[in-house]
This record gives structure tokens, sequence and C-alpha cells, in this order.
């Protein structure tokens, strides 16, 4: 991804080197290193830290893995406001799941176990009720 | 249909690339990751494998 920067030499190879750089995400502009791969022209094998610029836009790995608990880099997510994302995917998930299960407790009928499909509508009546609280918190801490 | 983590070259926690990955993308020899918060990240290498019951991905950094 990063082959336009400039380095003084005269060979190729492929390697793998840290650097830090600037770029904006989610609207804040910040630096941090990485480490990766890549190939480019210069003169003796390094491993260096150094400020450039990159030609195009491009996202990369963060070393947080992702999870913004600790991290300083400005991220426009509060803690909260994540919990609250995935609290609301995991509502629609969950009443995603509940209507498989309900497809599936059909086809229990039509295969003839009246049985399976009742206690299968049963334990989906279940789930609706556990993600109606579910939503129902969600809605409190959204409102 | 389920989130999934992603590890890099090995399951083990210190190798988590991202969490909560809604979306997968291989172009031009990188995965591209996208989570629930829709921030996005590149990983140089190849998607080894998706366990999707599991909810856990391997990709091979180069």
């Amino acid at each position: 991804m990063h082959l336009d920067h400039d380095h003084i030499g005269g060979h190729g190879h492929e390697h793998t080197h840290s650097h830090t750089h600037e770029h904006t995400h989610d609207g804040v502009t910040h630096s941090h290193s990485h480490d990766h791969a890549h190939t480019h022209e210069h003169g003796h094998p390094h491993d260096h830290d150094h400020l450039h610029d990159h030609g195009h836009a491009h996202d990369h790995s963060h070393e947080c893995g992702g999870d913004c608990g600790g991290c300083q880099s400005g991220c426009v997510h509060t803690p909260m406001e994540e919990l609250l994302a995935l609290m609301k995917y995991m509502v629609g998930h969950n009443t995603s799941h509940a209507n498989e299960l309900a497809q599936l407790a059909v086809q229990f009928q039509k295969a003839g176990n009246a049985m399976a499909y009742e206690q299968v509508m049963a334990a989906v009546s279940d789930f609706e009720k556990g993600n109606m609280r579910l939503s129902a918190i969600l809605a409190s801490l959204e409102g | 249909m389920c989130l999934s983590t992603v590890y890099k070259n090995e399951k083990v926690e210190q190798n988590v690339a991202m969490r909560n990955v809604m979306q997968i993308e291989c172009k031009d020899g990188c995965v591209i990751l996208t989570d629930l918060m829709d921030r996005t990240m590149a990983i140089e290498g190849q998607l080894v494998s998706a366990n999707l019951v599991d909810g856990f991905v391997i990709v091979k950094e180069n």
C-alpha cells in the first residue's frame, strides 16, 4: 500500500518496517506507528521511524486491536456509543434469529412434528421476551 | 450474519486485529476490515480462514 514514499538508493526488495505518519479517520487527524511489509527502492535494509506524506487515502492496522478503551488517538466514538451500537446490533440480530427459529419451527410443522413446532415456537416466544427487555434497556439508554 | 473477531496469523488474544467486524473485503493484497462503528483497517496479507459459527477469522499478515 505504501509504495509512494521516497528513499535514496538503488535496489528493491520486500521487507517489513515500522513507520509513523499522520492520517485522518472519523474526522480526526492523528499519527501513530505501524508495521507492514512492502517493496521499495532504497540503499540499505533498515528499520526506521519517519513521517511522510501519502499520495492516497488509506486505512491501516490499529495496534489497539479495535478496542477503544485505552486508545488515546482521539476517535470520535465514546465507549458508551460503542456499547449502544453493539446493543442495537444485538437486538436486531436477535430479532433475525427469532425469525429464523420461527421458520425452522414451521419446517417441523410441515414435517408433521407438531410437538417440535410448539416447543420451538415457545422458545421463540421466550427469546422475543428477552429481546424486548434488551430493547427496552436500549431505549432507556438512548433516551 | 454474526460479527466476528479477526486475528492476525493465529487465534490468540494478543493477535486480535479487530473485534465486532461486520465486513471483510480482499483487495489489492490487503484484507480490509470494517467494524460495527464503521472503522476500517487494512492488513496486508491474505484471508486464511473464517469460522462463521464461532465468529472468528484468521488473516495471514505479510
